[in-house]
């Protein structure tokens, strides 16, 4: 029966020891013979020091992913702008893929990056949207349309979705009160949508779709919160209340 | 009108016109609110069987056992000012079985349930939450489950269910009694007995953390014969003796992380000196309890590094002393009044249950496990009926994890061979290795192995 030569203690068939880590011989001619019987091959002694997938800790599995996403951007950014550059020796049209790159790289890097921090990723996760528009505003010359109505409604839905996100991660049950929550939310979008485009376009702000639009999903958005909370919920009180 | 009270908080079960519903024993309260998918207060206790489960029939054998221990199929709820359990109408269902245990699992997410059974090739797993039993409790329902399992492929277990020496294997043909679910703990409270002293903080093994979601198993199996005579020579139970060790290792490893210090800062010394086990005791050896939910306490037994390293013969001798000092059933009451006592408070009793969870959290951080530097669980010899023994090939009992102590054991013996598990979310293996070396040492052949390379 084989044994630790530094512990001791017995090891059967296992390739190192539980304890301290130190080879077992017997066990690799035991494994390479059952493996032969099984028609297998053993690992190649070139690969024996290399680290499989599952040797990486989570955030390890993620830096290498950002490291890989990170390069494949750059090396599309160099080659987009090189083209760019060799056609019209200036940078133009390749501005627009860039900045869209940078948005995804962006983005990308606060999920992989920041997924312990949630708080701050939530945070962060709100500055790339208005940038990108803004970056967008910048390229194609006039910054205006991204700072009076895109960047206001960029942040506007980000802050509605968030909201949704928030109540739904605090219900305890979820069922139709996430529909409704979501149909309040698209009824504030709406909104806002209209109360912006209005106050860019002419000035004077006046619903008209959007306030049908509300009027119409809200007293389902009710109900729905009525049979989550009042109806579907049969628990008797002594249980809810046992002192 | 004062009996009345007592039953109050002695029984747990309540009927309503939606089903039946249980209140949590003494317990069992503080585990929701400290609970999560690490942290799971899953505690597991595995049969090998002498051949692969067929899953088809423990599927139905575990639904008749659910039913039977209905007390267990439960999911964990909500009061407002309570948790309590809520029936279950389906049976459980079989999971297949991870090379790490316990871990992936939050009692607190709606619909789970409070115990899981896993299989995998010739295993039967059962890991259940504190909040629900304890290991005396849930090795009845695994030794149940396997009984029956075994009755339905035809194997009937040659001796009467249900009374001595199998009284807690019970008969799935009869009902569960509400003594089975009773808070022991409410039942035996002495009025006025006064509470023990307050703990110190205890010092904890230093250690990087195993990845999220690994909890490590390493099982060590020694010949239970040699090991006893062991035991007998230096005059301690088997208890003692391994608690003894346990503590010796532990000792072991501050010393290394105190010269560590010292070298990287002279005359700095680690900020806790005190070595603390907890040797949880079973209460139904002093209490006529039938009870199958938690119904345990604990002894700790404390080493101050200050006053130096002791060998391993007067750390048994201490070990002994104080083993037996802290098993009568006086100091045990007094435990039991601390935290029965505090249950009936109306003080207590009328603060919501979301301030009830965050003073929970408190009160764990300051009085739970930073009282100690790890534990050490035994829950005795295992015994099966006679016609179902020899199907039965090892038994092993694994604790809970624990993100404060990082390793903890747990000791079962079953057909001659103990079989001593430790749980582990910390990367280092030292403790372990200065364990089973310790023994091997001894002279008590030794052999280990890890459950990430047998799989």
């Amino acid at each position: 029966m084989p044994y630790c030569p530094d512990c001791g203690v017995e090891i059967g068939q296992a390739p190192v020891c539980p304890l301290c880590g130190a080879k077992n011989p017997r066990a690799n001619l035991a494994r390479g013979s059952e493996d032969k019987e099984k028609g297998k091959t053993s690992t190649p002694y070139f690969l024996e020091g290399a680290s499989s997938g599952e040797s990486f800790t989570p955030m390890e599995q993620k830096t290498i992913t950002w490291e890989v996403i990170s390069i494949a951007f750059i090396i599309a950014i160099v080659a987009i702008g090189a083209i760019n550059m060799l056609l019209e020796s200036r940078l133009s049209w390749a501005l627009y893929p860039i900045s869209t790159f940078v948005f995804a790289w962006m983005v990308s890097t606060i999920f992989l990056m920041l997924g312990g921090h949630r708080l701050i990723r939530d945070l962060l996760l709100v500055l790339p949207l208005p940038l990108y528009l803004l970056a967008l505003g910048a390229i194609t010359g006039n910054i205006y349309w991204a700072l009076d109505v895109a960047v206001p409604l960029a942040v506007f839905v980000e802050a509605v979705i968030a909201a949704y996100a928030l109540l739904a991660a605090k219900a305890k049950r979820k069922g139709l009160n996430l529909i409704a929550y979501g149909l309040v939310g698209i009824s504030l979008v709406c909104v806002g949508c209209e109360l912006l485009l209005d106050y860019y376009f002419s000035g004077v702000i006046q619903l008209e779709w959007s306030a049908i639009v509300s009027i119409s999903l809200i007293p389902v958005a009710i109900f729905l919160l009525y049979l989550h909370y009042r109806v579907a919920k049969a628990t008797n009180l002594h249980r809810l209340f046992r002192l | 009108m004062k009996k009345d009270r007592n039953r109050r908080f002695v029984h747990t079960r309540y009927v309503d016109e939606a089903g039946a519903w249980y209140a949590l024993d003494n317990a069992g309260i503080i585990m929701p609110p400290v609970s999560n998918s690490v942290n799971t207060s899953l505690f597991r206790l595995e049969m090998r069987l002498d051949a692969p489960v067929d899953r088809e029939i423990m599927g139905r054998a575990l639904a008749e056992t659910a039913r039977r221990f209905s007390y267990f199929n439960v999911r964990l709820r909500r009061g407002f000012f309570w948790y309590y359990f809520e029936q279950r109408k389906n049976p459980p269902r079989l999971y297949e079985d991870s090379i790490y245990p316990s871990q992936d699992w939050n009692i607190n997410r709606r619909g789970s349930r409070l115990i899981r059974v896993r299989v995998h090739g010739n295993r039967i797993a059962l890991e259940c939450s504190h909040a629900l039993s304890d290991g005396s409790g849930a090795l009845s329902f695994l030794k149940t489950l396997v009984t029956r399992y075994f009755a339905l492929q035809g194997i009937e277990p040659g001796a009467e269910l249900g009374v001595a020496p199998f009284e807690d294997i019970l008969p799935t043909d009869r009902l569960p009694s509400s003594e089975e679910c009773e808070d022991g703990y409410q039942r035996y409270l002495l009025q006025g007995c006064p509470s023990p002293e307050r703990e110190p903080k205890a010092w904890h093994i230093e250690s990087e953390r195993l990845p999220v979601g690994q909890y490590r198993m390493t099982i060590g199996t020694l010949p239970l014969g040699d090991t006893l005579a062991a035991a007998k020579e230096r005059g301690a139970s088997l208890t003692e003796f391994l608690a003894a060790v346990y503590l010796y290792s532990l000792q072991a490893i501050w010393r290394a992380q105190h010269s560590d210090a010292v070298g990287k800062s002279p005359g700095k010394r680690p900020e806790q000196r005190l070595l603390s086990l907890e040797i949880p005791v079973n209460l139904r050896k002093f209490f006529p309890s039938k009870t199958n939910r938690n119904f345990s306490l604990y002894i700790l037994l404390k080493e101050d590094m200050g006053l130096g390293f002791r060998d391993l013969d007067e750390l048994i001798m201490r070990t002994h002393c104080q083993m037996k000092l802290g098993n009568d059933s006086k100091s045990i009451q007094r435990q039991i009044s601390r935290n029965a006592r505090s249950a009936r408070n109306m003080a207590v009793r009328i603060v919501p249950l979301a301030l009830k969870d965050i003073f929970a959290r408190m009160i764990y951080a300051s009085f739970g496990e930073t009282t100690l530097s790890g534990f050490l669980s035994n829950v005795g010899v295992v015994s099966l009926p006679p016609a179902i023994a020899p199907h039965v090939e090892g038994i092993n009992f694994f604790p809970a994890p624990s993100t404060c102590t990082l390793t903890n054991a747990s000791v079962i013996s079953w057909n001659d061979t103990l079989s001593i598990c430790f749980g582990s979310l910390a990367k280092s293996r030292e403790l372990e290795r200065l364990f089973f070396t310790t023994l091997r040492g001894l002279g008590i052949p030794v052999a280990v192995r890890c459950r990430e390379q047998e799989e």
